[in-house]
């Protein structure tokens, strides 16, 4: 255990350094990451008429300023290097060290994290003075967003992970994720609230994995997930993530004998 | 010129060839275009569902901006992605040399080089959306509007062409700008809305700065027969002025290109 923690400790470490020699292509990064301001525009347009469902213009604002900070805080972005490592046999190297590669990458995705809290911060926190937008920040509501965030991108992680291992048996394993992604755009809440989808869709979305990625943090954060609704979906969010850690090993213990058998 | 138009016609001929080889692509392709489509269909529909009227466009006529963004993906994916991605492998390992050497103009030769054929699917599923929700609409274009459409359609090209390869150009002095071309991705997303449902300063950026508007919404609004003709004219002094602006801006710093020594 102290030993994993100092093993994450010099990764992040280094992974901070690393992103900051890239500064400009972190600031790119970052405006790329602007589609829910896209959203929250059309939306504002439509809600000059007045309220669309439960959300007044104030609503949006907020949903789409907290989603930028959710998804870029519990955003993860290994699958391209993953998938890359897997198939040119620079995977090799990983194993060598006395490490589950995992764990590399995890730490990695946490070293990212820290750049982007305090590039991210002071910009939203003005947005969201600026705009009047208020946040549900009682302390145990606080306590769930945590959770609820830190199990969001565990799951991300994990799904990611997962899908990045599939260049074990395929070539197109980027192309999964791209479908994945696109299935995660709006099943998660990130283009559109879960609540103003056809009603169908939003059910359908309530037993998939993508919502504990994203709406849940994003909600709490609201104050609108409350008592046994939140309760209840960090359950669910507890669920897939044994899951996918279980898919995840199971995949692992498969691909790295086939890995192994193909002899990089 | 028309050297240049047969230099086109051996690029694409083995492009062709090479694609013709893995004939699959093509069906899982046409598969995964039709699949995209439909996605961002529903997240324009959405909306819809609140309301009958978004910024001056109903419900079908705003389907019709969505087609049009699934042809001009297309484009962006056979042709524009391709090949400016390469422009920067080229400056980053120096094989820009190489190019440099031929007997053609260097812009033309690293920004037409490759055609992804089966990306074609994407914009000819577009045209079928577009097809779908005009006669949803009951409207059947005038010959007329539908030439003035293909016209606006060329000139939208033209200028994204144009501001994505300035951009680009800018990895001769930046060598690390891969992430360059997700900006204008980025951008081009609001393209699935008409450009009227952004208001001030956003509509004024996606309308003359990273012109949008010219690609998907003027195009469709031709055919809706909704233009401020004002746009029409500004079209063709727009584009040209952009792609002068991009081959000044290449020939500029092409100066600046130092190789890469080895």
């Amino acid at each position: 255990m102290i030993r994993m923690w100092r093993v994450y400790k010099a990764l992040v470490r280094r992974e901070i350094r690393l992103v900051m020699a890239y500064r400009v292509q972190m600031v790119i990064w970052l405006i790329t990451g602007i589609l829910p301001l896209i959203m929250l525009s059309a939306w504002l347009t439509l809600g000059e008429g007045g309220p669309v469902g439960s959300f007044t213009p104030t609503d949006f604002i907020a949903y789409y300023l907290a989603a930028i900070f959710v998804r870029q805080m519990t955003g993860v972005w290994i699958i391209w290097d993953l998938d890359y490592q897997i198939r040119q046999g620079e995977f090799s190297t990983l194993l060598l060290r006395p490490l589950d590669p995992m764990h590399e990458f995890a730490a990695r995705g946490l070293g990212g994290k820290w750049q982007r809290f305090w590039m991210l911060l002071p910009v939203l926190t003005i947005a969201a003075l600026l705009t009047g937008v208020r946040y549900s920040v009682s302390p145990l509501n606080l306590l769930a967003f945590i959770l609820a965030m830190i199990g969001a991108w565990m799951l991300s992680f994990l799904i990611q992970y997962i899908n990045g291992l599939l260049a074990f048996w395929i070539t197109q394993a980027v192309a999964v994720f791209d479908l994945w992604f696109g299935l995660w755009t709006i099943l998660s809440g990130y283009l559109i609230p879960l609540e103003l989808l056809p009603r169908a869709v939003g059910q359908v979305a309530y037993w998939l994995p993508f919502r504990y990625q994203l709406a849940v943090p994003l909600e709490i954060a609201l104050g609108r997930l409350q008592g046994a609704d939140l309760l209840l979906s960090l359950g669910m969010q507890a669920f897939w993530i044994a899951v996918m850690y279980g898919v995840c090993r199971m995949l692992w213990r498969r691909g790295i004998k086939k890995y192994s058998a193909v002899g990089a | 010129m028309l050297r240049y138009l047969r230099l086109l016609r051996i690029f694409y001929k083995a492009s062709l060839l090479t694609e013709l080889e893995y004939r699959a692509n093509f069906l899982v392709h046409g598969f995964f275009s039709i699949g995209w489509t439909f996605w961002i269909w529903i997240g324009v529909a959405v909306f819809y569902q609140h309301t009958e009227n978004l910024a001056g466009w109903t419900y079908y006529e705003a389907i019709v901006v969505v087609g049009m963004f699934q042809v001009f993906s297309g484009l962006i994916e056979a042709l524009l992605r391709p090949n400016i991605q390469a422009i920067i492998e080229h400056i980053r390992k120096g094989t820009l040399d190489f190019i440099l050497l031929k007997p053609v103009d260097s812009q033309f030769f690293v920004s037409t080089r490759q055609f992804i054929f089966w990306k074609l699917l994407d914009m000819l599923v577009g045209f079928a959306v577009v097809i779908y929700a005009l006669s949803r609409l009951a409207i059947v274009p005038s010959l007329g509007s539908v030439a003035l459409f293909l016209v606006m359609i060329i000139l939208g090209a033209i200028m994204l062409y144009s501001v994505w390869m300035a951009m680009i150009t800018s990895a001769f002095w930046f060598v690390r700008v891969d992430n360059i071309s997700e900006l204008i991705y980025s951008f081009f997303e609001a393209g699935r809305f008409p450009v009227s449902v952004f208001r001030g300063v956003v509509r004024f950026t996606l309308t003359f700065i990273v012109p949008i508007a010219f690609m998907t919404t003027f195009p469709a609004a031709v055919l809706l027969d909704k233009l401020d003709w004002r746009y029409v004219w500004m079209a063709l002094p727009l584009a040209l002025s952009f792609f002068g602006l991009s081959v000044w801006f290449w020939r500029f710093a092409l100066r600046f290109y130092t190789s890469a020594s080895s």
